[in-house]
């Protein structure tokens, strides 16, 4: 099908000529080429791939030496592997410029694309005759032997540049070259030599080095925290350590490396904040928060309280209630106040003060910022408050809160509600009326388990079942786990009981309690030895007791279940923990 | 009874009396009722998901004093046994998949066996396994103890005074990697320095030979090669990979020559050391030159690939292993059993061995065709053999100091790990009389 987009190709090509031939260019009207560019470029965003090349083409022939035409016809044609039908149009741009560094690059690629080596270093030559002073083609060429993993032969291109040019222009290939030999701590001595002189290689080193293995990790970090001297190599070793995902150890070594000066300490606090948000872990939030608190500090005006609220919100993030309600005192005494983006830290704030059991201060907090938040937060933090009440045990509050509410939202509440009475019945259909889209993806999991685990239990009203999520719900693990063995004992042995069994023994499980696992997860295969949970309770069961050192009855109950249940799909991953147990593979 | 039932019963009994356990276990059911089949076969081929594993469960059963058959060529070197409850438990447990045959499926194959390139060998009892490893290596550096480990073959660990202490008579079989019979410490010494397992490798080896009466390391090791040599003269079966290989011909062949850089004992190597080696005193190499300087991580121009020696670095290419005869060369056959017969190639400190230092009458396993070297070698010695495969780890073709260990859980398939596998075993072969 021909749409807009193409149309408007031919439409540009007629007005520029006709379409082809040597008088397109001189006939062209001003602006047709980029116009041209423009719709290839949306043809290439659509993958059409063919189309976006004829555009592509398009453009060319009315300015054959249109850069971002050459670049796109070579994206696209590497993309629909025709790269080698590029020559025509490449050729007549470099007949027009010669000595431009990106036709010539293109060049280059084209030929290494093609695999073409004689041709690649002619092409390379060719170049470097053009610009005899440049490290551009011994960067393209050497590139394009790295990414093809031929490092001997990189290594020759880079050699002959040294030479040439010296070191320093070619220090990022050189390092490249020693990561991709595994000579890691090489790698980062070059890379920070490359750094030191031009700091907006930066990004680049760190990507490089983020691939160090484990192992090595220890010597690149000494090399660049101990042995070299400067804070620009602590600031490297920072990064790295971010980019590791340990943020407390890079914030440990960025915090004596941040410039005196105020520009760059803004830049070096900024770049690192934005790198933490990147790793989603509770430590990275909290670093986040440091960092951002430490940045509000260097910043003036409306910038200091944004970078204050941004902190609250990786505070939040991270936990820290107190650490974001520090960073929001001044903002919560005044809304009206407030820069743009406080809202939703306030948001994440009252959440934070009802999951904390502060119910009375969220609802005043609530009461003070709803004008401001929008209807859905509003409503989502009348739920979380609801939810508070409910743990406090007090479910009329609760259901006076969510009242008015009938959203997906509240229906998943009132589902709990039932079920923490024992009302399986009524807490289905609850949550069948709530589905899997109310609240985060974390708490529709969670519901759709305990949905699945109701319905194998057969009577409709198990109040002692309730109790114990109640209490599970409230932090008291311990009386929940005691609850849920009253539960399992009224219970019928294949009606429920395996089931809630092993509910239990994974709940103790999560909590490292293996002593009190262990009862629960044999409690299954006593109940209900045929049922589906039984191997699945059994491998839980090899896992605990590995776990607390009884290696010898970990094995017994692998083999048991292996033997036991051959058709089950837990049984590739026995066998694998079978070979740990036995010290047979490593980990 | 239902007369299919008491039909089953009375063939179970016949079975159970002719061949002890057999049809005790059922743990493995085909599509089949298989209670009348009083054999299992152990597939070899693409169709096995454990193959590491299989030679574990054939050296177990072997141990457990049952006999088993090695069909080399049937089915990429399947195993056949009798049935013995024990066996298809073990099977079971580890996830090698296993056939249950009748006597007359079992004559149909060795019809096939009899008409083709194919050969049934008996396996008759487990050799007793010893790998040379100095006490703080990690398990995982060394690719047949990981082999040993995963396939869960028993194994015993010897160093120096093991070995110079007479012990290596207790065993059949006998496994090296990647030490340096140099003592040179794989000339890992300038690279590495400071590093705590160069430091703790060079305080063990100065402690042994100090307590052994030795000048100094390079003179303890070359005893520790000449006690391996008799080893193998003696009737037992040697398997080195990676370093070993090299190293070990070099310390036999350096016997009162200083070879050894001067970080190593002291003094530098004799400059005139390529003159004087005596290369009639080893097992699988001649003529080769050694690389003096102490700075590059190699030990001569035996190894074609030269991975750190940097202008004469070879890429690695893949290998192929030989088709021999199964019934005029069995034994060349035992050790090429696979399911594959083109391999990528792997680097070691030893990669590969150049063909024109290979001994007259060395049994060629394996090479890169086209090339100068050859992958996998074999010969005799004495009354016993030696096998050398070259290169460090067969599943981690760039295998770097620190890398960490490889998981055959990944790789159950491996066909380089079988090459390896292939070696523990064939030793329980050889008390048959073999025509080569």
């Amino acid at each position: 099908m021909i749409n807009g987009r193409v149309l408007r190709i031919l439409a540009l090509l007629v007005a520029a000529g006709g379409g082809g031939g040597s008088g397109a260019a001189a006939q062209a009207r001003p602006g047709a080429a980029a116009e041209l560019v423009t719709d290839a470029l949306d043809l290439e965003r659509d993958e059409r791939y063919p189309e976006a090349a004829e555009g592509f083409r398009a453009a060319l022939r009315v300015e054959p030496s249109n850069l971002s035409a050459l670049l796109g016809l070579e994206r696209v044609l590497k993309s629909s592997r025709q790269l080698p039908t590029i020559f025509p149009q490449l050729q007549r741009a470099l007949s027009r410029d010669s000595r431009n560094p990106v036709l010539r690059a293109i060049e280059l690629r084209v030929w290494t694309g093609i695999g073409n080596d004689d041709s690649v270093t002619a092409s390379a030559e060719r170049w470097i005759q053009t610009a005899p002073e440049s490290p551009d083609p011994y960067h393209e060429w050497a590139g394009g032997l790295l990414a093809a993993g031929r490092l001997d032969d990189a290594q020759r291109v880079l050699g002959v540049a040294t030479a040439k040019l010296g070191q320093p222009p070619m220090l990022p290939d050189l390092a490249q070259l020693a990561a991709g030999r595994g000579q890691w701590v090489e790698a980062a001595r070059l890379w920070h030599t490359a750094v030191a002189g031009a700091e907006q290689l930066a990004d680049l080193a760190n990507e490089n080095l983020t691939a160090v293995p484990e192992a090595t990790r220890p010597q690149v970090l000494t090399l660049l925290s101990r042995t070299l001297p400067g804070a620009a190599a602590r600031r490297m070793a920072a990064d790295l350590e971010l980019g590791w995902g340990h943020a407390p150890q890079a914030w440990a070594l960025l915090e004596p490396a941040i410039p005196a000066d105020r520009l760059q300490a803004e830049q070096v606090l900024q770049r690192f904040a934005d790198r933490a948000r990147l790793s989603r872990s509770r430590d990275s939030y909290r670093v986040r928060g440091v960092v951002l608190e430490r940045l509000a500090g260097v910043l003036t005006g409306v910038a200091s309280e944004r970078a204050r609220v941004d902190a609250a919100r990786a505070y939040a993030d991270a936990g820290d209630a107190v650490a974001a309600e520090r960073m929001l005192t001044r903002l919560a005494a005044d809304s009206a106040r407030a820069p743009t983006g406080a809202n939703s830290a306030m948001v994440l704030l009252i959440a934070m003060m009802a999951d904390n059991g502060r119910v009375e201060e969220a609802e005043a907090q609530l009461r003070e910022w709803s004008g401001r938040m929008n209807g859905e937060d509003a409503a989502q933090l009348r739920q979380r408050i609801s939810w508070a009440w409910i743990v406090k045990g007090d479910f009329l509050t609760a259901k006076t809160v969510i009242a008015d509410d009938s959203s997906i939202g509240s229906m998943a509440i009132r589902g709990w509600m039932a079920l923490f009475t024992g009302d399986l019945k009524i807490a289905t259909k609850n949550f069948r009326a709530a589905g899997p889209g109310a609240g985060t993806r974390e708490q529709a999991v969670q519901r759709t388990q305990i949905a699945g685990l109701i319905q194998r239990i057969e009577p409709d009203s198990v109040p002692d079942f309730g109790r114990a999520l109640l209490l599970l719900a409230q932090g008291d693990t311990t009386a929940a786990l005691t609850q849920f063995a009253t539960a399992a004992e009224s219970l019928p042995p294949r009606g429920g009981r395996a089931d809630v069994l092993f509910y239990a023994g994974q709940v103790a499980e999560a909590k490292g309690d293996h002593a009190r696992a262990q009862p629960f997860l044999a409690g299954v295969l006593l109940a209900d030895p045929q049922g589906a949970v039984a191997p699945v309770a059994e491998f839980h069961l090899a896992q605990s007791l590995f776990a607390t050192g009884n290696a010898k009855e970990s094995q017994d109950r692998l083999e048991h279940l292996i033997l036991t249940y051959p058709q089950s799909a837990l049984v590739p991953q026995a066998r694998r923990m079978l070979d740990r147990v036995r010290g047979r593979t490593p980990g | 009874m239902k007369r299919r039932d008491f039909l089953a019963a009375v063939a179970g009994g016949v079975v159970g009396l002719g061949r002890k356990g057999a049809g005790g276990g059922g743990l493995i059911r085909l599509g089949r009722d298989d209670s009348m089949a009083g054999w299992m076969l152990i597939p070899m081929d693409a169709s096995q998901p454990q193959q590491l594993k299989a030679y574990g469960v054939i050296f177990r059963s072997l141990k457990a004093g049952w006999k088993t058959e090695w069909l080399l060529n049937y089915r990429a070197g399947s195993f056949l046994l009798e049935r013995d409850a024990r066996t298809e438990r073990d099977a079971a447990l580890v996830g090698v998949s296993a056939q249950f045959l009748t006597d007359s499926d079992v004559l149909d194959i060795r019809g096939q066996i009899a008409s083709g390139n194919m050969e049934a060998i008996p396996l008759e009892k487990a050799p007793k396994v010893a790998v040379y490893q100095s006490p703080s290596a990690q398990p995982w550096d060394d690719a047949v103890r990981i082999a040993l480990a995963y396939a869960d073959i028993e194994h015993d660990k010897l160093w120096d005074a093991e070995v110079l202490g007479g012990q290596l008579k207790n065993y059949e079989w006998l496994h090296l990697h990647h030490e340096d019979f140099t003592g040179q410490y794989s000339k890992f010494y300038l690279t590495y320095s400071g590093s705590p397992w160069l430091a703790d490798a060079v305080q063990r080896n100065t402690q042994m030979a100090k307590q052994w009466g030795f000048a100094n390391v390079a003179e303890l090791k070359k005893q520790v090669a000449r006690r391996i040599r008799t080893f193998v003269e003696n009737g037992g079966f040697l398997f080195a990979m990676c370093t070993a290989t090299e190293t070990l011909e070099i310390a036999l062949a350096a016997e009162g020559v200083d070879v050894a850089a001067a970080y190593a004992d002291g003094t530098p190597p004799d400059a005139a050391a390529n003159a004087k080696l005596r290369w009639d005193r080893t097992m699988a190499f001649q003529n080769g030159h050694l690389e003096l300087s102490p700075a590059i991580a190699s030990f001569s121009d035996i190894d074609g690939h030269q991975v750190n020696n940097t202008p004469l670095r070879q890429q690695l290419g893949a290998f192929k292993l030989f088709n021999f005869s199964a019934k005029i060369d069995p034994v060349p056959a035992m050790l090429v059993q696979c399911h594959r017969q083109i391999i990528p190639d792997f680097y070691g400190l030893t990669t590969s061995f150049i063909q024109s230092r290979l001994k007259p009458g060395v049994t060629v396993l394996a090479d890169e065709p086209g090339a100068p070297w050859v992958k996998y070698i074999h010969g005799d010695y004495g009354k016993g053999t030696w096998t050398f495969l070259g290169g460090h780890d067969p599943e981690d073709p760039q295998h770097q100091v620190g890398d960490p260990a490889t998981d055959l859980t990944l790789h159950p398939q491996s066909p380089g790990y079988r090459l390896i596998l292939n070696n523990v075993l064939f030793p329980a072969a050889k008390k048959r009389e073999l025509k080569t």
